[in-house]
């Protein structure tokens, strides 16, 4: 199968570098929060709340994924934006880097809105709708994702304890043979200050992929740690339950604020 | 057809979870409405230059941010060991402050889910603090332009956050329009957490102090090593050994408040706010909820309103050549310019408090008959509080009139001859004040909050039940201030601005003592 990753990488690429330089000369705004749980930045999960209204940031993730013997490595490059007060918008051009094959994978656009930031009573809740192009080899259509984000503090929260619960559907627009057409995800987790630079992040991740039976669980941990008022580090691992999960995970990412 | 109906289904309770979200978290929950910090470019011009004083600030506002949760969570009664407790912390903060700066959300989590807005609030002024800094921190920017800079910066908060702005007039005036004097906790925090106050009036001596070490260093390497030298003198004298009271702008930072008065301004409506709320959270007889709506009622009164631009510079520098590498006992005593701000309300309020204690002055016949009509509307006066009651007034008829009815009772009871009985208690009130505006319990002082010691003094006087209660206040008595503050400085000259042309010297400041 030839890959779809080098007609298409430079370009991305090309696009992704010249929005960062126009950032870099053009009023924007700065400061990276390790608070705002990103997915995938080390966990799946993510917590209700957006990127503060003008905020510009680079994310870039990247995952090691040892599955049934393979290794895939998956570079997942971000720019999120917060173009409005409780509003952020994302676009991310995922890489993936198997042992067979190179290729780009379905270029993602979502949009964010936050309702409400928590109270003494009633939780933060958000709401995330979310396309997946088909930019990837043999991916067809344009799929749709809707999730609902909460965070909830435990008691006092005396450390910044904090559950999460995300949860995911996704429409398969053009399904193919072996393919579900309705796929659903689950994160469940928990965050905690460390310290004032540093959060603990841990999950508990159900996933349906869009082929028929297959499921994964997962279950993570890492830390997000501010290096600097305008960046963030974020390093985590995880490890799968079941035939279809990865039996191992590492993640590291990081944050760039313009 | 199949996949067409599945999508219509999905939709419909897609869009149905999204409205029913909407709806409800609006209804019972406040909204986030966080802020990223602007692109400048002057941006971290002063965690670059100086990074020992960034992260000094770092340990104040954790102090800030971790009192507002053991206030909130731990009752009044263990105020000592909290205290020590809160006070041991933060001194190993200050001993090892974190490295970027914590929002008030980090440390205490508590606080900002029970009154987001007061945090967001917070947080923007911190932002502006690090902005101004920023700007002097920059070399880049011109000695002579620093003040372009500086009010660009306030019209940027200004306007950003346009709903929760704190006002740039001078904490006289909004501190009158807040009227907590009267309220039950008012003073308990100094008197009760006297190490974790004290170590907030070494803050509030620690920012003009830089801002004040940039103004006489300018622009060059002079300003770096002014900032060491300052830093120096904040750990070995003044954190050992704080100021007892809160240091305003005015005071310890007299040249940077000519340069830009709004900023300085907005700084104390901050810090004063500060002491508010930890005197409201600390206060037991309230439930969270009541201590959010009075907390609110004061957000408001402390907030921006239309025409305060006009008030900005009228203040005065008792030491405008001050040095802020001195710290004497001028500094450190606690009478100054908060002590006397509350001490010429309490004069203002007297009147009002001797016609409703039993201890009667003496009115002129005229006056009498002028104020017995607008005294039986004490109850209707009172139902006109609205919380941000001075706020948008200007083109509501109704309220012009009830605004002259007010200013011509309030000229009245001002006017009245207090007798000598009551005259002896407005004294032992002045002076059981100056006690609580001292940190800690000090000899002859009437245990509780200022209102506490009132009652004791004045059993007889009636306080407005309905001012008294959490989110109330008695619009009357607010006017009264206010017209006592209009009466003192109203006519008072804008102070000028300063000569920014030459890059001043701290080598100048020997010669000018």
């Amino acid at each position: 199968m030839k890959s779809r990753l080098w007609p298409i990488a430079p370009s991305v690429l090309a696009i992704l570098t010249g929005v960062i330089a126009g950032l870099g000369i053009s009023k924007g705004a700065i400061a990276a929060d390790h608070l705002n749980l990103e997915e995938g930045l080390p966990a799946e999960v993510e917590d209700a709340y957006p990127l503060g209204f003008g905020g510009f940031e680079f994310q870039g993730v990247f995952h090691y994924d040892r599955v049934e013997g393979e290794d895939i490595f998956t570079l997942d490059p971000r720019l999120e934006w917060g173009f409005a007060r409780n509003w952020q918008a994302k676009l991310s051009v995922p890489v993936v880097l198997g042992s067979e094959e190179n290729d780009i994978g379905d270029i993602s656009a979502e949009v964010f809105y936050n309702f409400n930031t928590e109270t003494l009573s009633t939780p933060a809740i958000a709401l995330s709708a979310s396309a997946d192009f088909p930019t990837g080899s043999d991916s067809e259509g344009i799929d749709p994702t809707l999730k609902l984000l909460v965070t909830k503090s435990i008691g006092t929260g005396n450390n910044l304890d904090r559950l999460h619960l995300n949860l995911g559907w996704t429409y398969n627009s053009e399904q193919q043979d072996n393919e579900r057409q309705n796929a659903l995800s689950v994160a469940l987790g928990y965050s905690r200050r460390l310290g004032s630079e540093t959060i603990l992040v841990s999950d508990i991740v159900f996933e349906q992929e869009k082929e028929e039976d297959a499921e994964i669980y997962l279950i993570e941990l890492g830390v997000r740690h501010q290096l600097s008022p305008l960046n963030v580090l974020a390093i985590g691992a995880g490890v799968g339950l079941g035939e279809e999960s990865p039996d191992l995970r590492i993640t590291a990412g990081f944050q760039q604020s313009f | 057809m199949k996949p067409r109906t599945s999508w219509r289904r999905w939709g419909a309770i897609a869009l149905s979870t999204v409205l029913a979200l909407s709806l409800g978290s609006r209804a019972i929950a406040e909204r986030r409405n966080l802020v990223s910090h602007p692109r400048t470019p002057y941006r971290l011009a002063f965690y670059n230059r100086h990074n020992r004083s960034y992260r000094v600030a770092g340990a104040l506002h954790f102090a800030h941010s971790k009192l507002h949760d053991v206030l909130l969570l731990t009752p009044f009664k263990n105020h000592s060991a909290e205290d020590a407790k809160l006070y041991a912390e933060i001194i190993d903060f200050y001993n090892n402050p974190p490295r970027i700066e914590p929002s008030m959300e980090l440390y205490a989590p508590y606080s900002a889910r029970a009154t987001w807005r007061l945090f967001l609030t917070i947080d923007s002024i911190h932002l502006l603090h690090e902005m101004t800094e920023d700007i002097m921190s920059d070399a880049d920017i011109p000695w002579n332009q620093k003040g372009k800079a500086l009010y660009e910066a306030y019209e940027y908060y200004k306007s950003t956050y346009s709903d929760i702005a704190l006002s740039p007039a001078p904490l006289d005036v909004t501190m009158r329009r807040a009227a907590v004097m009267m309220k039950p906790y008012f003073s308990l925090t100094r008197n009760y957490y006297p190490q974790s106050n004290n170590f907030f009036y070494a803050a509030h001596w620690w920012h003009p102090a830089v801002y004040e070490s940039m103004m006489v260093s300018g622009n060059d390497s002079e300003q770096d090593a002014t900032m060491q030298r300052m830093e120096d003198l904040f750990q070995a004298q003044v954190v050992p050994d704080p100021p007892l009271r809160m240091i305003l702008s005015r005071e310890g930072m007299p040249r940077y408040s000519r340069l830009s008065p709004e900023t300085a301004n907005i700084f104390d409506n901050l810090h004063m706010l500060h002491g508010i709320t930890y005197d409201i959270f600390a206060y037991d007889g309230w439930t969270v909820e009541e201590k959010r709506a009075e907390l609110y009622r004061v957000l408001d009164a402390m907030s921006y309103q239309p025409g305060d631009e006009k008030l900005v510079r009228k203040f005065t520098t008792p030491k405008p050549e001050i040095n802020p590498l001195v710290y004497d006992q001028w500094v450190k005593s606690p009478e100054g310019a908060m002590s006397q701000m509350m001490l010429e309300m309490l004069d203002e309020m007297m009147p009002m408090m001797a016609n409703s204690s039993g201890v009667h002055g003496h009115q002129t016949h005229a006056n009498r008959e002028t104020s017995q009509p607008h005294d039986s509307h004490d109850e209707e006066g009172e139902n006109h509080d609205n919380h941000d009651g001075h706020r948008g007034h200007g083109n509501d008829e109704n309220h012009h009139q009830d605004d002259d009815r007010d200013r011509q009772a309030n000229s009245n009871l001002s006017e009245m001859t207090m007798s000598a009985e009551m005259q002896e208690m407005h004294e032992q009130l002045r002076t059981q004040l100056k006690l609580k505006l001292t940190p800690g319990i000090q000899e002859g002082e009437i245990p509780g909050s200022f209102a506490d010691a009132m009652h004791a003094m004045m059993p007889g006087m009636e306080m407005s039940s309905h001012s008294m209660k959490a989110g109330e206040s008695n619009p009357k008595m607010v006017e009264m201030m206010l017209e006592g503050w209009r009466q003192k400085y109203g006519d008072l000259a804008d102070i000028e601005g300063i000569d920014m042309e030459r890059d001043p010297s701290p080598s100048e400041l020997s010669r000018r003592e």
